[in-house]
């Protein structure tokens, strides 16, 4: 159909539908009219492209005739002609006249489903074209036409069920001796189901693996465990052993028995009287990028475990980042007093943020205590609990970019000093370098954490440095008094250097104790 | 502001933003929902252990022929689904517990809003402990044949429920709650003989309606909250108060000795012994007919 009569029908549908006396139905709601035009042309832009079928699913009773096509990536297409209104996967899209010639030809249609595969139902609703329809019976069947214009080809795994073969030597294994940890799984039935097709070999030990829907007749006992790929796995008989499906459901009817565990990854578990005598799994949504070995023991789940860690210590680096340049534009003072702290007193910096971690938890319990104990103080326990743990983050994050910043800074500064050309020596330059020296070490972490021995240390390595600075960082914090303490670190010369005295007398500084004026120390004999 | 800033540092910024925005959507992770259920056959008892880590959790009665069902939606990227079953000692551990492994997930709250639906057996007679984390509980026990309820929780509230009649007999109910606010309604139909609640601090609701079984002692220690009772007119109950910064109104009891008393408690059909022990707090009482 062409764009412009596209349009034109949808216009001309969206009148039909406003306009139309729908009181004198049982199931007419007032807000039908403002909910069914904006349904229909939600519906009429949704259709996307060509999707695959791998399923139908028919419906069929005395007030609805429905029909559903399962699609790939575990989405659903459902077209329903349910008592007087047309329903399209759910959603109210119009009302057609019950017992008119559009509701007798999707019922032969949908009759017809029931009988026949789901390429020829794809095919055979595509040419759908319903005889001596009302105009606005018409619309409804072009609404159909438009929504179900995406139903592709059936896949591939639809279209040829079959036994797959044994994988190669180091090809794809999935064991199924074992269903409890189905997120260990997951990522191996996910890959078979990937890369489902005419070469597919999956090796299920002790077992066997199936391509597309399977049945087992109820006559029939199967033994081992059994892995369906790609469709449905309708059990009748005896299985004598665990199954598992992937994007597809379990059907245990009346009589069935599953003598194993059964686990469903993108499908459901459905027992229709049939007995499973041990664990029903489901697994449904996206796959963690921590649990998605391509095999067991493959190169590429140290590469996952790599990547996953990457893009952590990236989102911590960067939130650090973020926060220090904030500091730098806000709190620049008290960022340089403290990082100055750390420059002129390491050492001291350092004992002094032992002795805090020690201290931080019993000085609140202290302090909590206190104030309960103060009877009138118990109010002020919530505020001060908050302000207290907020003090002790913003000491520790801010103790460490101020040592980022130290850091920075020393090593730019002896870069200067060397003759070096240097960009620009400001704050921001100084944290991006001083982060530098923990974030080499955690990609190192990153890069080989992986070797079982090399890995461990370099995680040790890593772990004691950061903590090392991160101390540092928050003894000069308690020292310089979160940056107000200005004299401390030495940053601010002292007031009788700034007289006019400094200006011509011998210089206070840089000179012998014995040298200076007034000095107690006896001038060296002659 | 970053067009003021010099060269380097400019193209610093640049390449922190430009890092945020690619680790962002790198590490972004959905949902993922998963279900473990077991049918009913010749099971005579169940050891069910629930251990739900962060979240909303559900338990409820399953339905008939069901042993036990959980269907939780949780975030792959830090917690498992746990479903353990042990045929010989018919006792099985459902939940959510975390992986232990880091990482930044970069998503909304709601989005990451982990939930589970616990569903237990009515027919068999069962021992219930529950773990929760930071978790949020609702617990309809209401119809289970508890032998014995242990609940752990260190969450934000925990609500829990006995809507129907126990058709066993119960032998203790100990709830052990940190800064939660607990609430335990129709106990009597829980129909057990001990129960124990422990607080830290968050509030105590107790419901003492429902259909006791017999004679039975209730103690609630809390550190910091308020106490609120329950309590049906016709039950016979002994208060024992335990107090050091907190407040009772006794109106409605009747003193006797160092205990208070509901009117007619020598001849009420079911007495229950009441120890409360506040610390810092209140204890509210409202009677219900």
């Amino acid at each position: 159909m062409r764009p412009e009569r596209r349009r034109a029908l949808a216009l001309a549908a969206v009148v039909l539908l406003i306009t139309r006396p729908l009181a004198a139905e049982e199931t007419y709601r007032w807000t039908d009219h403002f909910t069914t035009p904006v349904e229909f042309f939600r519906i009429w832009w949704s259709a996307a492209q060509s999707t695959p079928v791998r399923d139908h699913i028919v419906t069929l009773s005395a007030d609805q005739t429905a029909l559903a096509f399962v699609l790939d990536g575990d989405r659903t297409l459902r077209v329903d002609f349910d008592a007087g209104r047309l329903l399209i996967d759910g959603h109210l899209a119009g009302r057609y006249p019950a017992g008119g010639a559009l509701e007798v030809s999707w019922r032969q249609l949908v009759s017809d489903a029931a009988r026949h595969r789901t390429a020829a139902v794809v095919t055979s609703l595509h040419q759908w074209q319903p005889a001596g329809l009302s105009a606005e019976e018409s619309i409804l069947a072009a609404l159909i036409h438009q929504r179900t214009a995406e139903l592709g080809a059936p896949s591939p795994v639809a279209a040829s069920p079959k036994a797959l073969p044994q994988a190669a030597p180091g090809g794809l294994t999935i064991p199924l001796n074992d269903l409890s940890d189905a997120a260990r799984l997951e990522p191996l039935l996910r890959r078979a189901s990937r890369e489902a097709g005419p070469d597919l070999a999956v090796t299920v030990p002790g077992g066997e693996a199936r391509l597309g829907r399977y049945s087992l007749g109820s006559g029939a006992t199967l033994h081992g465990p059994l892995l369906v790929i790609g469709g449905n796995a309708e059990i009748f008989g005896t299985l004598d052993g665990n199954l598992a499906t992937v994007d597809g459901d379990i059907i245990v009817h009346r009589g069935a028995t599953i003598t194993g565990d059964v686990l469903a990854v993108g499908g459901d578990v459905n027992s229709e009287g049939g007995d499973i005598r041990g664990e029903i799994r489901t697994l449904r949504g996206a796959a963690a990028p921590a649990a998605v070995p391509e095999a067991e023991g493959a190169p590429a789940s140290a590469l996952a475990t790599a990547l996953r860690r990457a893009a952590g210590l990236a989102g911590i680096l960067t939130s650090l980042l973020v926060l220090g340049m904030s500091a730098v534009l806000f709190a620049k003072q008290p960022l340089e007093i403290v990082s100055d702290t750390i420059a002129h007193s390491f050492a001291r910096s350092f004992v002094v943020g032992v002795l805090g971690q020690i201290m931080l938890v019993p000085t609140f319990g202290m302090l909590v205590v206190g104030l309960i104990l103060s009877v009138a103080g118990i109010l002020l326990v919530p505020f001060v609990v908050v302000v207290y743990l907020l003090l002790a983050v913003l000491a520790i994050v801010g103790g460490g970019l101020a040592m980022a910043h130290a850091a920075g800074e020393i090593w730019t500064r002896r870069r200067m000093a060397t003759g070096m050309l240097v960009g620009s020596p400001n704050s921001y330059r100084y944290l991006w370098l001083g982060l530098g020296v923990p974030a080499a070490l955690w990609s190192a972490w990153i890069l080989f954490g992986w070797v079982p021995l090399a890995g461990s240390l370099m995680l040790g390595l890593a772990v004691l440095v950061s903590w090392l600075l991160l101390t540092v960082g928050f003894g000069a914090t308690l020292l310089s008094r979160g940056g107000l303490r200005e004299g401390f670190a030495g940053r601010v010369l002292p007031a009788e250097s700034l007289t006019d005295e400094y200006l011509w007398a011998t210089p206070q500084f840089g000179v012998p104790a014995a040298k200076r004026p007034g000095s107690r120390t006896p001038p060296p004999l002659p | 502001m970053m067009g003021s800033l010099p060269g380097a540092t400019g193209r610093s910024v640049r390449a922190a933003l430009t890092a945020l925005l690619v680790a962002a959507p790198l590490h972004g992770q959905g949902m993922q929902q998963a279900s473990a259920a077991r049918q009913l056959f010749d099971q005579t008892s169940l050891h069910a252990t629930v251990s739900f880590a962060a979240g909303t959790v559900i338990l409820k009665p399953a339905a008939s022929g069901m042993l036990y069902r959980m269907t939780a939606d949780f975030d792959p990227l830090r917690f498992v689904p746990v479903s353990k079953y042990d045929g010989a000692a018919q006792s099985v551990s459902l939940g959510i517990q975390p992986t232990g492994q880091g990482g930044i997930t970069v998503s909304s709250r709601a989005h990451l809003a982990q939930s589970a639906t616990i569903e237990l057996s009515r027919e068999v007679p069962l021992v219930l402990d529950l773990n929760l984390g930071a978790a949020e509980a609702t617990a309809d026990l209401g119809g289970l044949r508890l032998k014995r309820v242990s609940m752990a929780t260190a969450g934000s509230k925990a609500v829990v429920r006995f809507s129907q009649v126990n058709p066993g007999r119960c032998d203790s109910l100990v709830v052990n709650a940190g800064a939660a606010e607990v609430t335990l309604e129709s106990l009597g139909n829980s129909r057990c003989q001990w129960i124990r609640l422990g607080g830290g601090a968050g509030g105590v609701n107790l419901d003492l309606s429902g259909a006791w079984a017999a004679e039975a002692r209730v103690r609630v220690s809390v550190a910091v909250g308020r106490v609120k009772l329950t309590i049906p007119k016709d039950l016979g109950v002994e208060l024992t108060l335990e107090q050091f910064l907190s407040s009772f109104e006794p109106k409605g009891f009747v003193r006797n000795g160092k205990v208070w008393q509901t009117p007619g408690y020598a001849q009420a059909t079911h007495r229950i012994a009441v120890n409360l022990s506040t610390t810092v707090g209140g204890v509210n009482v409202t009677w219900v007919p």
